[in-house]
């Protein structure tokens, strides 16, 4: 649609007017503000990085997107969850459940295919576009998570088209000594087990290194919805990661390397199954074989076997009077293998997908320049990476080869009033995907490949792809009053390139009963989208709401294909015949609002509530698009008791979530209807004991689902199989010990970078 | 430039048949009480949707003892599946439906032209569907629907139970656990 895209590119161009007009008014403004917001003083690093300190705890206040950190306090209550459910608190994101006991989130709508995800400023290359494919991130080796709501290509690159999820360790160490976390965690829901530890180490004979060692086992048997056992749903997840970092003057480098690794059964109601069955079992209110189902640890086939290593290396150069200059390294090498129920005498993987990424980022964040009144600050940047996928199995994807780089530039100007950012990027994949002889035949044979697309190599067929997109972004801040209500206004596009399942998949599905048809000759699809966001924050009122409304050109669509006289397609496979899926290219539109407030959130009572809105459709025939997450309104009244003796930051908390049925869902297309509404309660009770030497005991309990009630999610996988699990109750005890032999100050001011901030994150803007 | 940094997997050589249990062919093989056997096969090598099925033409009144054969014939030589169905027959079982054949696994039906009856058993006493009876009972035509069930224990309790055939009778295959290895369609004709 080009009259959206032109409206939208009229809208960047009125941006930059709408600020010189507002700098006209500030030119009044009173002069110790604009000192205020002078960083431009690089004489010293650490000044910068007690900039970058508060800058952090800002970030949510400076992105002109909705953006929502989750503290380490508020993740410390979802502790036992993955990181998907822990940021679900946030109104706009939901989850969507794979195969039981693992989950992806969901943005605005856009699962996790349109997501990106950072882990310590590194984009995480998974195999994400699989519906039952995890996110492969330690929950506890996150120290805060930040969601960015809409589109952020111009900054993180391909993918971002609904929103980013970044994950950031706790800060290192910045003064000599030891510190160190333990955790443990009990979960009704599958008697789940875990323990993690943590120990951070910075020597004193060794002035600027830092250490970290980290790990975790946790092991889980079978979840239970309200009315029966899920079987065979127990899981198996270890981590393991370390840290060294190293500063001296004004370069600091970090090296670190993890180890993510998890054995989960598949659930048993998830079989291959012809759509007749699969019809007739989704109106059954039980699933077959759930009578002979047990609580077990035992993981049976089917299973999936995950595995992600990452090693990252980054050096960051405070340069005086000019800027940061970052440059990280990153490998990354997710190997995920699946084994179905087959006969005894095969004993290996029937998938076995290996993921090898490379990638080098390099950017540069100039010192803030004075331009009259106001102040410049931004940065450019390069990133570029190569991957590799190999895929052994059952026909589904090709293996491929792609290179990638893109070059981006933003720049902001802050006024008193008012800051402006804009930004722009451009992308090029290259990609090389390499078909089976067989799985090449059969994309000729359909004619959805010709025998000239692709090279014969001897030992496969060559298929080549290159594609180039372009973002663009510019945000609006408005200090309507200053800290009390601000006013955002963002417009940024995001692309993504098509994944080797959109292209070249041609076979049935392992999960669902479709067979799902690949095509070669998609594009990427770019989203275009406007969001304005308005922020209260008054001493007894915090607030916020944010609409949105995106454009996506050729959005790719995953949906059944119809044949020529307008009914179902079909194939006829050996396991009977499945309805055609076919991932198409269509304009859509995505649009809603969410938000939420906290009433008096330093009073000993404090309530709070929030919802969320989205709807998607395809534009040409205004068909809802599947899988949107539907409407959700969520409240709780939180008790804040106040310190008895060395019990500190006691909370006592009930609220509840309705989620309401889909009522804008496409049952033609669909494999079965919505599922009906429900309301979820959730409460949790938490204090932290100060022992003696700043060592600290952290007990909460917390709980979901306490009513037992039976529901199926609209986004998830599972609802075409089994309800979601039922009533949760989460015990965790955390024990901090801190042992600093020259003694340790809160007020020390840093001397080591933040490690939250990364140089694609929105710079400083005031002191 | 070699670019498989680290692994030994290399992107350029795809494998696309790692570990499977791949079934490209279910023969029927009907040996009447006197005479040559008569063998029809339902075939899809490329995987393509479009599978060679034979029309099974039984003569009238005969009876038949039918044997159910199930190949991989991507291998050469060809890989007789069939062998390790009947090794772990109590995980599995064939059974017969459509509108062309009455037996343990269909209802009623409207005169259909053949009547099945199983002819083997495993451990258990339970049916297995490899070697099976048919009479042909009356001229017409229909479908007959050959369906291998893999039915594997479940947290260590046996899903292969006395009875399954007479549940996909009143339910469908949706009423029994276990996963459908293969479900083909053959076209039946008596003259």
């Amino acid at each position: 649609m080009v009259s959206f895209r032109t409206a939208w590119l009229l809208l960047c161009l009125l941006l930059p007017g709408l600020a010189l007009a507002q700098s006209d008014d500030d030119d009044s403004a009173d002069p110790d503000d604009d000192a205020a917001q002078d960083t431009s003083d690089p004489e010293q690093h650490e000044h910068v990085d007690a900039t970058v300190v508060v800058v952090a705890k800002r970030a949510a206040d400076t992105d002109t997107r909705s953006r929502v950190e989750i503290t380490e306090t508020e993740l410390e209550r979802t502790t036992g969850q993955d990181v998907a459910e822990a940021i679900s608190q946030v109104a706009g994101v939901t989850v969507a459940r794979g195969s039981a006991d693992s989950s992806k989130p969901v943005i605005r709508g856009q699962h996790e295919r349109r997501l990106l995800v950072l882990f310590d400023g590194v984009r995480h290359e998974s195999q994400k576009w699989g519906a039952d494919h995890a996110t492969e991130i330690d929950p506890f080796a996150a120290g805060a998570i930040s969601v960015i709501k809409g589109a952020s290509g111009v900054r993180y690159g391909p993918d971002a088209i609904g929103g980013v999820v970044l994950v950031e360790p706790p800060k290192l160490l910045s003064t000599p000594g030891v510190d160190g976390v333990l955790t443990l965690v009990g979960v009704s829901q599958g008697w789940r087990l875990a323990g993690a530890a943590r120990l951070d180490f910075a020597p004193a004979k060794l002035p600027g290194f830092v250490v970290r060692v980290e790990g975790n086992y946790g092991r889980g048997s079978s979840l239970r919805a309200p009315d029966y056992v899920l079987g065979n749903t127990g899981s198996q997840v270890w981590n393991a990661g370390a840290t060294l970092h190293y500063h001296r003057g004004g370069v600091h480098l970090t090296a670190s390397y993890s180890h993510y690794d998890l054995r989960a059964g598949i659930f048993y109601g998830i079989a291959s199954s012809t759509p007749a069955e699969f019809a007739s079992r989704i109106e059954a209110d039980t699933p077959v074989g759930a009578d002979s189902w047990t609580v077990t640890p035992v993981i049976d086939r089917p299973y999936q076997s995950v595995s992600h290593d990452r090693v990252t290396l980054r050096g960051e150069f405070f340069l005086a009077r000019a800027g940061t200059l970052t440059a990280t390294y990153a490998f990354q090498h997710n190997h995920r293998q699946e084994f179905e129920q087959v006969r005894a005498s095969v004993t290996g993987p029937q998938y076995d997908f290996t993921l090898r990424t490379h990638s080098l980022d390099v950017s540069f964040a100039h010192t803030s320049i004075p331009v009259g009144a106001a102040t410049l600050r931004g940065g450019l940047g390069v990133s570029s990476s190569f991957q590799e996928n190999v895929f052994a199995g059952i026909p589904l994807v090709p293996n491929h080869r792609a290179l990638q780089a893109g070059v981006f530039g933003y720049e902001r100007l802050s006024l008193p009033r008012l800051d402006l950012e804009i930004g722009a990027r451009y992308d090029h994949q290259g990609r090389a995907s390499f078909l089976s002889d067989s799985a090449f035949a059969r994309h000729v044979g359909r004619g959805t490949l010709s025998a000239d697309d692709c090279e014969d190599t001897g030992s496969a067929a060559r298929c080549g792809l290159a594609f180039d997109t372009g973002s663009l972004s510019a945000g609006l801040l408005l200090h309507v009053v200053p800290d009390v209500i601000d006013l955002k206004v963002d417009l940024s596009s995001a692309s993504r390139f098509p994944n080797g399942d959109e292209l070249y998949m041609n076979g049935s599905a392992p999960t669902l009963p479709v067979y799902a048809l690949g095509d070669p000759d998609l594009g990427p699809e770019t989203t275009w989208g406007v969001s304005p966001t308005l922020g209260l924050r008054l001493p007894w009122l915090h607030a916020e709401v944010s609409a949105f409304f995106s454009y996506i050109d050729d959005y790719i669509y995953f949906a059944p294909e119809l044949g020529p006289h307008g009914t179902p397609a079909f194939d006829v496979t050996v396991r009977g015949a499945f309805p055609r899926f076919g991932y198409r290219p269509v304009d859509s539109l995505f649009y809603g609002v969410d938000g939420g407030f906290t009433l008096g959130p330093a009073w000993p009572v404090s309530l709070r509530a929030g919802g969320s809105l989205v709807r998607g459709e395809e534009l040409a025939t205004g068909s809802p698009l599947l899988f949107t997450p539907a409407d959700r309104l969520s409240g709780g009244v939180r008790v804040n008791p106040p310190h008895v003796g060395p019990l500190h930051d006691g909370y006592i908390e009930l609220s509840g979530e309705y989620v309401f049925r889909q009522r804008h869902s496409n049952e033609a297309a669909d494999l079965a209807p919505a599922p009906d509404g429900a309301f979820l309660l959730r409460a949790g009770i938490g204090a932290i004991l100060h022992l003696p030497n700043e060592n600290a005991l952290h007990v909460g309990i917390e709980g979901n689902n306490l009513l037992n009630t039976r529901y199926r999610e609209y986004t998830s996988l599972l609802r075409y199989y089994a309800d979601e699990p039922g009533v949760e109750v989460r015990l965790r005890v955390r024990f901090e010990f801190h042992q600093h032999p020259r003694g340790r100050t809160l007020d020390d001011p840093s001397t080591v970078p933040d490690p939250d901030h990364h140089p694609d994150e929105p710079l400083p803007l005031r002191l | 430039m070699s670019l498989s940094l680290f692994g030994c997997e290399d992107a350029q050589n795809p494998d696309d048949l790692n570990e499977q249990e791949f079934i490209t062919t279910v023969e029927l093989t009907f040996s009447p009480s006197t005479g040559d056997p008569l063998v029809f096969a339902w075939t899809d090598l490329e995987g393509d949707g479009a599978p060679v099925v034979d029309t099974v033409q039984l003569a009238e009144l005969e009876t038949y003892s039918l044997s159910v054969r199930f190949l991989n014939e991507l291998e050469d030589p060809a890989e007789d599946i069939t062998v390790e169905v009947a090794e772990e027959s109590a995980q599995h079982q064939v059974f017969l439906t459509g509108d062309a054949v009455l037996g343990p696994a269909t209802g009623a039906g409207t005169n259909p032209p053949l009547e099945h009856a199983y002819a083997d058993q495993d451990a258990a006493g339970l049916p297995i569907g490899l070697s099976n009876d048919i009479d042909v009972i009356g001229p017409g035509g229909g479908d007959l629907v050959v369906t291998l069930r893999h039915l594997p224990p479940e947290n260590d309790a046996a899903t292969k139970v006395a009875g399954l055939a007479e549940t996909v009778a009143s339910d469908g295959f949706a009423a029994i656990p276990g996963d459908t290895d293969a479900q083909v369609t053959f076209p039946v004709s008596v003259q």
